[in-house]
């Protein structure tokens, strides 16, 4: 195992320890971090430069969280299973929403870079700031690593797998950079031909922005220009039996006055689920695939026999 | 006498004026801040057009002349003349505002009739528009 210079101020080495001064191998010590989170899980370990997303909202850049952030890692995987792709019920992939699985993969390998290497290490929280935003701009980061592309569905797409979940490790260890990937998974070969043909992708076709639903672009030179994208539409569809909904609800029941009409509600299948999948906490979260369902990147890995 | 001992609970009605620019003092200011009404009315619309509720081009990374990185509530609150807070609440509250309780059976259906169609024939048989006014199909 490597061993490198403490770099937590204030905190005692062991005695015994041996502090070696010469630069470790950089490259060495991110391919044994990375490649042991593969073994733990995960299907993709990119290492990104936090100083790439300085064009980024205010408050949402690595250095807001992390002042002496030197490089961050980003960790993806833990889709959904090829059955769950596959279920003729909407409502199973609905309740597969597993970013939790990615979450605790992070916090390891924080806490394996802190106590180990001695350098500070913060797996971004992946709930919301205070302002109902999120902590980071996470495909941002996600783009300057490599983990994958941005798309005109949205979710940032890996090439080989697709759609993942994802978490990013800010780390003030100076690992070397992966960078962005030369060619975007999005849009996919077929996705141009079928834009061609139709003026449509899959996803801009199944939830098209001008005909109730949340996305819109074209493709231009194989490129995506003008993509648009209404969050709140969307947002009330992906977290439809979740907090949105369950705010929704009490706005109606508290303005309700029959007292029977209030029960009816409280007691009713729409409040009864969405308490469940608060309750489930973000087990629950992934209620809307539609866009992804249909995304030809990383479908040949959602077909078994 | 103390206004506020650190950790401990805050007087009713006593000022909030010590350390406002510290991390922990912002969840205090506008923990259960509420916004008035007649403003979220009259701002809702510019402060939702100006935040991130519906995106064109505003992807990282694309050029400069391109881009159109939606607006922090800081930089709202500094355009619009508007306290920070109320820009974070009429945010907050419009995202929230803007399609009705219906809009949350109709995704049910929208998603039921997606599912459908992709398990019968694939993207070239893709679901399109408003969702259906049932989930049972006999009703359609």
């Amino acid at each position: 195992m490597f061993r490198v210079h403490a770099g937590l101020p204030g905190r005692a080495l062991p005695e015994e320890a041996e502090v070696t001064e010469e630069e470790p191998d950089w490259q060495t010590v991110k391919s044994e971090l990375l490649e042991g989170v593969l073994k733990r899980g995960a299907m993709v370990a990119r290492v990104g430069d936090p100083d790439l997303l300085a064009d980024v909202a205010p408050g949402q850049r690595p250095s807001d969280l992390l002042p002496q952030v030197k490089s961050m890692i980003v960790l993806g995987g833990s889709a959904p299973r090829v059955g769950e792709w596959n279920s003729p019920r909407a409502e199973v992939l609905e309740t597969v929403g597993t970013s939790d699985r990615m979450a605790a993969i992070g916090s390891a390998l924080a806490r394996q870079i802190e106590e180990r290497l001695g350098y500070y290490a913060m797996n971004v929280p992946t709930s919301t700031d205070q302002d109902d935003k999120p902590f980071l701009d996470f495909t941002a980061a996600a783009v300057a690593a490599g983990a994958g592309s941005p798309s005109l569905a949205g979710p940032v797409l890996h090439p080989e797998h697709g759609f993942v979940y994802l978490t990013v490790i800010l780390t003030s260890l100076p690992l070397p950079f992966d960078g962005p990937i030369e060619q975007p998974a999005c849009p996919a070969p077929s996705c141009v031909e079928m834009y061609d043909q139709r003026g449509v992708t899959p996803c801009t076709d199944v939830c098209n922005i001008d005909d109730g639903g949340c996305l819109g672009g074209q493709i231009q030179d194989g490129l995506v220009i003008g993509r648009r994208y209404d969050a709140n539409r969307c947002r009330d569809r992906v977290y439809h039996y979740w907090v949105p909904g369950y705010q929704a609800v009490l706005e109606k029941v508290l303005s309700e006055p029959d007292v029977e009409r209030r029960k009816m509600m409280l007691y009713g299948s729409y409040f009864t689920r969405t308490m469940w999948s608060i309750t489930y906490s973000n087990v629950s979260q992934g209620q809307c695939f539609e866009c992804m369902r249909v995304c030809p990147v990383g479908a040949e890995n959602r077909m078994l026999k | 006498m103390y206004a506020r001992v650190p950790g401990g609970r805050r007087e009713q009605d006593a000022e909030v004026t010590e350390h406002h620019d510290r991390p922990t003092a912002r969840g205090e200011l506008s923990g259960f801040h509420v916004v008035d009404p007649d403003l979220y009315r009259e701002y809702r619309g510019r402060v939702v057009r100006m935040s991130n509720s519906h995106q064109v081009n505003i992807n990282e990374f694309l050029p400069d002349t391109v881009r159109q990185r939606a607006m922090t509530d800081a930089e709202i609150a500094a355009e619009l003349n508007l306290d920070i807070r109320d820009v974070t609440e009429i945010r907050v509250v419009a995202e929230h505002d803007e399609y009705p309780i219906e809009e949350y059976e109709a995704s049910a259906r929208f998603k039921d009739a997606a599912a459908e169609s992709y398990r019968n024939g694939g993207v070239k048989n893709l679901y399109k528009g408003d969702p259906p006014p049932s989930r049972n199909p006999a009703e359609i």
